[in-house]
């Protein structure tokens, strides 16, 4: 099967949902693709009371109330489908069950998102390791409860949403380290029992490893975007510029994958992508862009932090060499 | 060295069962890209394709070659991104015999 689009966005989270609906809504075909069985991204599993957080309106079901949206605005939404490869003109690969297809998009919008970072230590890739975001999807999407009893490894602004999570699906965090002990170790006869940390034994059964997310810049690696390492956007990401394209022509990107943020941003950003996308395509007038633009920005303080630190225009202070003083 | 992956049978790359040890041969035997790690060990070539590990074999690299982190390329990203079956791939040629 080999077939021809005008916009594919690849990842049906918060950024692709909110680039999808925009670009549709100003006359673009869209087809929205994602590997999971349904769309919504991290929408499927955080906990409810942190999404009310993003906006009233979505305070009940966002992914409902974003997929429905997206459907009235003509997307057409494929889940369960792989998108493996990205390359010269465009072109994606694409598995759908178990054939491959050649979709060759005249505008592809990567908004692929992120993944949790890991943390090896002896026993750490025993069954009842898990990190926050996989315990998050079992919790909440699967409704499973592994265990009874957790320590949570690491420190990041998922924690205390985390804790929660496992007290009302009945767990009790046993212990928690905001930093790992330099012993950490688990043991267990086909799982964990036992955790050491600070030489300390605990009896527990489930260790979560809380440790941020890295933005998951494969495809755009692949299609040879240029890209740069900054550790506060969480690693090696695409650059875009101000019409939040990348270096590529035709290859726009927005959320996680060119740099980790809160949900909010993550909507709004890819909003802004849409209509960048669709005033590339001549679908919106150019000046629509510069609008757009400032209603991202003006929507919260750090907003502007964040475009000029996507865009690679942040000023970076130059490192003092190790031991220098600083004035 | 206070470090968890210091110790015996601690799997950086759990897909290829890389530890910590075999990696720091590698950077001692003269690799200094993860490129040049992933040839020498398999880290980061198993079937989440490094998305487990890499991200702390870079770390490893700086830290092992005192260098900066940022100076630490990542890995050249070549399809497939996701796990494929032979099939599934066949059946693209076959549908577009021309290509």
């Amino acid at each position: 099967m080999s077939e021809r689009v005008q916009v594919a966005v690849i990842g049906a989270g918060p950024a692709g949902l909110s680039a999808a609906i925009a670009a549709a809504s100003a006359g673009a075909h869209v087809v929205l693709l994602d590997e999971n069985r349904t769309a919504g991204g991290q929408f499927r599993y955080r906990s409810e009371d942190l999404l009310t957080d993003v906006s009233g309106e979505m305070a009940s079901s966002p992914v409902e109330i974003l997929t429905q949206k997206a459907l009235q605005a003509g997307v057409r939404i494929r889940t369960s489908c792989q998108v493996w490869g990205l390359f010269e003109d465009k072109v994606i690969g694409v598995e759908f069950g178990d054939s491959s297809a050649a979709v060759e998009a005249e505008r592809v919008l990567l908004a692929t998102g992120s993944v949790d970072r890991s943390l090896p230590f002896p026993g750490g890739s025993s069954p009842g390791v898990f990190t926050a975001r996989a315990l998050q999807i079992l919790l909440n999407e699967y409704h499973v409860r592994p265990g009874r009893r957790f320590a949570l490894i690491g420190e990041d602004p998922l924690t205390s949403e985390l804790t929660r999570d496992i007290e009302r699906a009945g767990g009790e965090v046993v212990v928690t380290y905001p930093n790992p002990p330099a012993d950490l170790a688990a043991s267990g006869d086909g799982g964990v029992n036992r955790m050491i940390g600070d030489g300390t034994e605990h009896r527990i059964e489930i260790i979560v490893v809380v440790d941020g997310r890295l933005p998951d810049a494969g495809l755009a690696l692949m299609a040879e975007c240029a890209a740069g390492y900054d550790e506060a956007l969480g690693g090696y990401v695409p650059k875009v510029d101000d019409a939040m394209e990348t270096s590529v022509p035709g290859i726009f990107a927005a959320g996680d994958c060119i740099g980790i943020c809160d949900v909010s941003t993550a909507l709004a950003e890819g909003t802004f992508a849409g209509i960048c996308v669709a005033a590339s395509l001549e679908l919106t007038a150019i000046d629509e862009v510069g609008a757009a633009r400032e209603r991202y920005v003006m929507a919260t303080v750090n907003r502007a932090e964040r475009l000029a630190r996507v865009t690679g225009s942040f000023v970076q202070v130059d490192r003092e060499p190790m031991g220098a003083t600083a004035e | 060295m206070n470090d968890p992956r210091s110790a015996p049978r601690c799997f950086v790359c759990r897909c290829e069962e890389v530890d910590a040890h075999e990696l720091r041969e590698a950077i001692g035997a003269g690799a200094r890209t993860i490129n040049d790690v992933k040839r020498r060990t398999r880290a980061g070539m198993g079937i989440c394709q490094g998305v487990y590990c890499l991200e702390q074999v870079a770390a490893m690299l700086a830290e092992e070659t005192g260098g900066l982190r940022e100076a630490v390329l990542p890995m050249t990203s070549r399809p497939p991104a996701r796990l494929l079956t032979v099939g599934s791939l066949a059946a693209l040629v076959r549908d577009n015999p021309d290509d």
